[in-house]
């Protein structure tokens, strides 16, 4: 009706209303015009051929859809909260697409649209594309809807390459529980065959009852014959036992080997598996998630996995054959005895699954509050400097202690739960012991006198069997009870590794990936515009075009994309648009590994791997020679601080090894870079951080290592770009100014403005 | 690789090592005489006597000696003595007794310089594994001792230190 004749594309509820009230208004796109309606009435109708284009204006907490208008004019659309803005980023998109808007005008736009609005913060929650759950991180998975059972078929998938072994514990399970269960009937056996007191036998005892006292007392209790046969019995079930007691030693010894063997096995393959992603997943990827979450999906993740696989199943099968087996031993030796023994077993799966759920909460509780309390330990310790000089010591001690007491008052709930818990589950558990003692010892008294008879008749052999039994009944089914805790964690966990595993590869190759030959290192950008994760283009239609050997320097504010720029040209991402060639080729068609191969880097911070130098220096190229490593140390001006420690190139560096200074850990990356003699020298702020002197060593060492490569350096001191060949001047991820120093001193723009202000300083600090 | 680099290296076959009257040692290369003030390994570890630095009374080095096999006799056993003197390591042979207390072990052992007892603190960053068998322990004071292959140790021994490898 609304949209008279008109068809009907998309309909959008929003969730907040002009005025600033939550409420509905409903966005109808239509094939010829758009409208909004509130409460029935006409808000807007624009047509489609009067829009120019269509933008999402994000404020903090709301947004709005604006469209402009081919006579200049802007409309605001819709007002919706930031739950929307997905939804209505979708359909500024179709419009703009239905419109045939040019992605340049686009850009354009919204570049302007950006400077009004504010600054798009980083998403902190994201939702589950399918259900829309909230999840914490863009990688998690979405619990509400993924679906445990396959999770759990994938992760016994991973047993396959096990299946013997998993089969051979499975079976070892079975035969343990039987053979465990096995004792229970032996314990009848004895009573009523081989130890049964004369008289405990019905007609005997009714005679007794009948009188003749000193009939039973002058003739013995039991002939020679009867006491031998019953001896011999006796021996036979002793012998039994002995047999069942070596079979269950031996088959655990077994089954715990067996078990471990397999465990280990599959976490040292979970984890391999998830290793090998990781180095092949790309640099985006570690971005977007945090060093101690991808550390976790590696130890922590695959311990539970192997955990549940080796333990909890196993523990399942156990549990769940005894507990069945147990109930049909005792049904079928005396049903209505059984019937009584079990009766309180519903209660306690009440009672359990009520505390299951308290406890959950409580121990929630009990874990955050210790994550905070070593989280304020962490923190403390890292900024005790600042602590210390601010004399805030008393502080920080109150504190701790505030979130120690905290951490003491949810022990002490999480201790009263558990405190109530156990013993009430005792309670009506013996209630079922109470019950069999007292009904089945009536019974077994009126078996004897005889009140009972036939098929009632239960012997005190088999009222013992009950309470063994009884005795082993409750543990399974409490073991039971808390599976689901356990299940529900290590599918979660898996789920995880799962997902890791499942990340695609942004970079990588394709078929058509070539292998490099010959580099002359010929870098072309060409028209290069690049976003992080569908955010705000960092780097705005940017073209450079690098000749062989050429030393370019790039120079900006922090944030200006320099960076951005060199992580384009080593491919750690692609660009959103445009392309980045090495000699006439897109690099999208070069084998990354081929391509790196090419590149040296030399970052801010040099990192060194746990080993020696020798090793790190030739970490680009690991079948370098004593001589070539000693001679690309040289070059850096590493040799001689190198050979001034104690084992020389074969000191140990990092955590374990000896320390070194920011200065002598760039030099020696300024090696790596040197030996692994590059056609392509990325230089990212190589020389901040260290003192003068130093730097002039480091200046002089890189002066020697850019001769005759192509080089792309960032600086923030200009004064470390005197040798390159151009300068290219970026600002938030435009070029705005390139040429010589000279050229641009001249120009006396951004640049020479950055150089005179250097220069004060630099005089500032000599005067 | 630039020249100026290449220079600092000296060929073995055209070079040797004296020691002069009062014991000093003298490096002859390109027909010049040059006082030594020390001989140190730039691999003391994996390659003690491949590329050496032959350096002034200062430290400073005067180059580098590569193939310190091509010597002749004489050179090697000085080069030898002072390769020893810069970087002194016995080797263990038998270990007697390891004795922890206090996060501080105790070594009492035979090396090839002699019975010593010595003590380790922080085994996890004094015991160095380098390769398959060898260990370079290093004690409290800074001293180094060497397992050339812990497999040729007696049994006891082998024993005696699996914990601290």
């Amino acid at each position: 009706m609304l949209a008279g004749g008109d068809r009907i594309e998309a309909i959008v509820d929003s969730d907040l209303l002009f005025v600033g009230r939550y409420g509905h208004n409903r966005l109808v796109l239509c094939a010829q015009k758009i409208l909004v309606v509130e409460d029935g009435v006409i808000l807007r109708n624009v047509r489609m051929s009067d829009i120019a284009s269509a933008h999402c204006k994000d404020f903090v907490g709301n947004g709005v859809l604006e469209l402009r208008l081919n006579d200049g004019r802007r409309v605001e659309l819709i007002r919706y909260s930031k739950t929307m803005s997905e939804k209505f980023g979708e359909i500024a998109d179709r419009v703009n697409k239905s419109l045939a808007v040019s992605e340049e005008e686009l850009e354009a736009r919204e570049d302007e649209i950006s400077k009004v609005s504010r600054p798009k913060e980083d998403k902190s929650t994201y939702r589950c594309p399918n259900c829309g759950h909230p999840l914490a991180n863009a990688s998690d998975v979405c619990p509400k809807c993924t679906s445990k059972r396959q999770v759990m078929m994938r992760l016994m998938s991973l047993m396959s390459g096990h299946w013997r072994l998993a089969v051979v514990g499975l079976v070892l399970s079975i035969v343990l529980t039987a053979v465990n269960l096995a004792p229970g009937l032996l314990v009848r056996e004895l009573v009523d065959k081989a130890l049964r007191p004369m008289g405990a036998n019905g007609q005997e005892a009714a005679a007794l009852a009948a009188g003749a006292p000193q009939d039973v007392q002058s003739r013995p209790l039991m002939d020679q014959q009867e006491f031998r046969s019953r001896q011999q019995y006796l021996y036979v079930l002793v012998g039994i036992f002995m047999a069942l007691v070596l079979a269950r030693t031996v088959l655990g010894h077994f089954r715990i080997r067996i078990m471990g063997a397999l465990g280990e096995k599959l976490v040292v393959e979970l984890r391999s598996k998830l290793y090998r992603t990781l180095q092949r997943l790309s640099l985006s990827y570690y971005d977007r998630e945090h060093t101690g979450r991808i550390m976790a999906r590696v130890l922590t993740d695959t311990r539970v996995v192997q955990g549940f696989v080796v333990q909890a199943v196993q523990q399942m099968i156990i549990d769940i054959l005894t507990v069945i087996g147990i109930a049909a031993i005792l049904f079928s030796i005396n049903w209505r005895l059984a019937a009584v023994a079990l009766f309180p077993i519903p209660a306690v799966v009440l009672i359990m699954r009520y505390f299951s759920r308290r406890f959950q909460g409580v121990f929630r509780a009990v874990r955050r509050k210790y994550a905070t309390l070593s989280a304020s330990v962490s923190e403390t310790i890292s900024g005790m400097r600042v602590v210390k000089s601010f004399a805030q010591e008393e502080r920080e001690i109150d504190g701790f202690n505030a979130k120690n007491v905290d951490c003491y008052n949810a022990h002490i709930t999480a201790v009263q739960a558990r405190s109530k818990f156990g013993p009430m589950v005792g309670l009506i558990m013996s209630l079922g012991v109470l019950a069999v003692w007292l009904i089945g010892g009536r019974q077994v008294l009126e078996s004897s006198t005889g009140a009972l008879t036939g098929e009632r008749i239960l012997t005190l052999g088999t009222l013992l069997l009950f309470l063994t039994y009884m005795n082993n009944f409750y543990a399974p089914v409490q073991q039971l009870m808390n599976l689901t805790e356990v299940f529900q964690q290590s599918a979660t966990a898996a789920e995880r590794i799962f997902n890791v595993m499942d990340t695609p590869v942004e970079v990588g190759d394709h078929d058509g990936s070539t292998e490099l030959a010959d580099v002359s290192g010929r870098v072309e950008i060409q028209n290069v515009s690049f976003a992080y994760n569908h955010g705000e283009r960092i780097l705005k239609n940017i073209n450079i075009d690098i000749q062989p050997g050429e030393m370019i320097g790039l120079v900006g504010q922090t944030g200006s994309g320099k960076s951005t720029l060199v992580s384009l040209v080593c491919r750690f991402y692609d660009p959103t648009k445009g392309r980045v060639c090495l000699d006439n080729t897109d690099l999208t068609d070069i084998k990354t590994k081929s391509l790196r191969s090419r590149i040296g880097m030399v970052l801010q911070d040099s990192f060194l791997f746990a080993g020696t130098i020798r090793e790190n220096i030739a970490y680009s190229r690991p079948g370098a020679t004593e001589r070539e490593i000693i001679r690309a140390a040289q070059a850096a001006n590493a040799h001689d601080f190198i050979m001034n420690l104690p084992d020389g190139y074969d000191s140990e560096v990092g955590e374990r090894g000896v320390m070194l200074s920011g200065g002598e850990k760039q030099r020696i990356s300024i090696a790596r870079a040197i030996l692994k003699d590059p056609a392509i020298l990325i230089l990212d702020e190589a020389t901040s951080a260290v003192d003068t002197a130093t730097e002039a060593m480091i200046q002089d060492a890189m002066d020697r290592l850019v001769r005759g490569r192509t080089t792309i350096a960032i600086a923030h001191r200009l004064s470390t770009l005197r040798n390159a060949d151009r300068l290219i001047v970026l600002d938030q991820g435009e070029i705005i100014e390139q040429g010589t120093h000279d050229e641009l001193m001249q120009r006396d723009g951004v640049y020479a403005k950055l150089c005179k202000i250097q220069a004060k300083f630099a005089t500032a600090i000599v005067d | 690789m630039t020249q100026e680099a290449e220079e600092n290296f000296l060929n073995a076959a055209q070079t040797s090592l004296r020691r002069d009257e009062s014991g000093n040692v003298v490096l002859v290369a390109d027909g010049r005489d040059r006082r030594v003030g020390s001989i140190v390994s730039a691999f003391p570890l994996t390659h003690p006597k491949r590329l050496v630095s032959v350096r002034d009374d200062d430290g400073k080095e005067i180059g580098i000696l590569e193939e310190s096999d091509t010597l002749d006799p004489d050179s090697k056993r000085v080069l030898q003595e002072e390769l020893d003197r810069s970087y002194f390591m016995p080797r263990i042979g038998d270990i007697r007794k390891i004795d922890e207390t206090l996060n501080v072990v105790e070594w009492e052992v035979h090396t090839n310089k002699g019975p010593r007892v010595f003590q380790v603190r922080n085994v996890n960053q004094n015991v160095r594994r380098i390769g398959q068998r060898r260990f370079v322990i290093k004690d409290v004071d800074g001293n180094r001792y060497e397992i050339r292959d812990w497999t040729n140790l007696k049994p006891q021994a082998q024993k005696l230190i699996q914990g601290y490898l």
